[in-house]
């Protein structure tokens, strides 16, 4: 059952992918559309193609069939370096993007490889600290942060590219009733920024709270959208 | 069902991979390799690791070009302006590098159909303590984790936004030195979470481990070694006259 919103920032159409050309695919025929002004949460149970319809949409697997444009331009003519720039991507297991040896640095990362680092970008680094009460932990080495504390700080690293769509993969795995609050509460403040979002979620109830669509997958389709 | 005793394979691929290490004759290096092939045959191993081998194809002239370049001696074959670029001695180290490096690969090719539990069990029959055997097994089931999270550290660099094929290769550099910090909490995570698992099932627990596995060589084993020797030692005998 295709999904129609106004303005498709990510915009899916017939897109078939499968990991064995010899097995049934395990996405068919799923046609998806999100516009920058809404969040969206993907449901659906385990095996139910949600995880390989992200790394679709970010380009780390290329579709079968089918057209996937980010922005009006099709994926297949973006690097991976560009979707990242289009898309802000937080994945299920934080610390897999987590590279430097300091929270500090780690903010600062790609600004350095592009040697872009100034005062302009240190205030940002400040801000971002602030922002996401990293500033306790600005000197420590990310793996020994709590889980909490990594996937906060996955999530400003992203948001300091400023992208203006964000994907999440799972955001509440593993957090407490406490940390599962604070990650709320960045997520609204986020939401009030204007950016749109897509979170792949078991959590109907975090869903409910966050996003102004959920949709539910099954055996690689979209069938249901609310 | 494949029923070669697991210890023959180990004591072929042996012997083929130190025979390719002290030969250095291409012409030698061809038979080992035919030979090799024969064994991946004989022993049913993973024929698809031959496609794979295609790519150290690639590198075979830059090997020969820099072995010729640095490496003095040698009749020169090609020149640029003066310099020898491939010579008789830079073909046959470069030569010889990939062969070596084709032979080891294809042998050991026959070991990876063979369940690793029978391949423990061969390395504990020839007197190995089980908790080496079993390091090394877990070694090797490693190797192809690595690769895979290798992988993932290189495709979440440039989700963060990093433009790998923009950057110069100074920073490309940067980059990769920053790649092993996922992989390696990534590794000792997955260490750690092993380890703990064979505690649970009490790995240790006795100091002196018992198998209801036990292996037996048969007679075509002791013949595929017999011959294995023959042949190899004759073809080492062969590149040191």
């Amino acid at each position: 059952m295709p999904v129609y919103c106004n303005q498709p920032y990510i915009n899916m159409q017939a897109v078939c992918f499968g990991y064995n050309r010899r097995r049934p695919p395990v996405v068919q025929d799923l046609d998806l559309q999100c516009s920058l002004d809404e969040w969206v949460a993907v449901m659906g149970p385990n095996g139910s193609g949600k995880s390989t319809m992200v790394k679709l949409v970010m380009g780390v697997l290329r579709p079968w069939s089918g057209q996937i444009e980010i922005g009006g331009e099709p994926s297949s003519s973006l690097s991976l370096g560009q979707i990242g720039k289009r898309i802000g991507y937080v994945f299920q297991e934080p610390e897999r993007q987590l590279f430097t040896g300091s929270v500090w640095e780690e903010l600062e990362f790609v600004w350095t490889l592009q040697g872009e680092v100034g005062e302009a970008q240190h205030e940002k680094v400040r801000r971002s600290l602030e922002d996401f009460d990293l500033v306790h932990v600005r000197d420590s080495f990310p793996h020994t942060l709590s889980r909490g504390e990594k996937q906060r700080l996955a999530l400003a690293a992203v948001m300091i590219n400023e992208p203006p769509f964000l994907v999440l993969d799972e955001p509440t795995t593993g957090l407490d009733r406490i940390r599962r609050q604070q990650l709320s509460h960045k997520l609204h403040r986020l939401r009030g920024q204007g950016i749109g979002a897509m979170i792949v979620t078991h959590d109907r109830k975090f869903a409910e709270e966050h996003t102004t669509r959920m949709i539910a997958m099954d055996r690689g389709k979209v069938v249901r959208g609310e | 069902m494949n029923r070669w005793d697991p210890r023959t394979k180990l004591f072929v691929v042996l012997l083929l991979s130190s025979t390719a290490v002290v030969l250095d004759d291409l012409r030698l290096f061809a038979v080992l390799l035919g030979l090799a092939l024969l064994v991946v045959a004989v022993f049913q191993g993973d024929v698809g690791v031959l496609y794979r081998l295609r790519k150290i194809l690639a590198v075979l002239f830059p090997l020969i070009v820099i072995q010729s370049v640095f490496t003095g001696g040698g009749e020169p074959l090609l020149s640029v302006g003066g310099m020898p670029l491939i010579t008789t001695v830079g073909l046959q180290r470069g030569g010889g590098l990939v062969f070596r490096i084709a032979v080891i690969i294809l042998a050991s090719s026959i070991l990876m159909k063979e369940p690793s539990r029978r391949i423990i069990q061969g390395l504990i029959q020839c007197r190995i303590p089980y908790e080496i055997a079993f390091m090394v097994h877990l070694a090797i089931r490693f190797l192809p984790l690595l690769q895979e999270e290798l992988q993932d550290a290189f495709t979440a660099v440039q989700l963060r936004g990093v433009e790998l094929d923009r950057l110069p290769l100074r920073r490309r550099l940067y980059v990769y030195t920053h790649l092993f910090l996922p992989i390696l909490a990534g590794v000792v995570g997955k260490a750690r979470e092993i380890s703990t698992a064979m505690e649970m099932k009490a790995f240790r627990a006795v100091p002196k481990r018992t198998s209801h596995m036990q292996l037996c060589f048969g007679r075509r084993d002791y013949l595929a070694m017999g011959v294995s020797v023959l042949l190899l030692a004759g073809l080492a005998g062969m590149g040191t006259i």
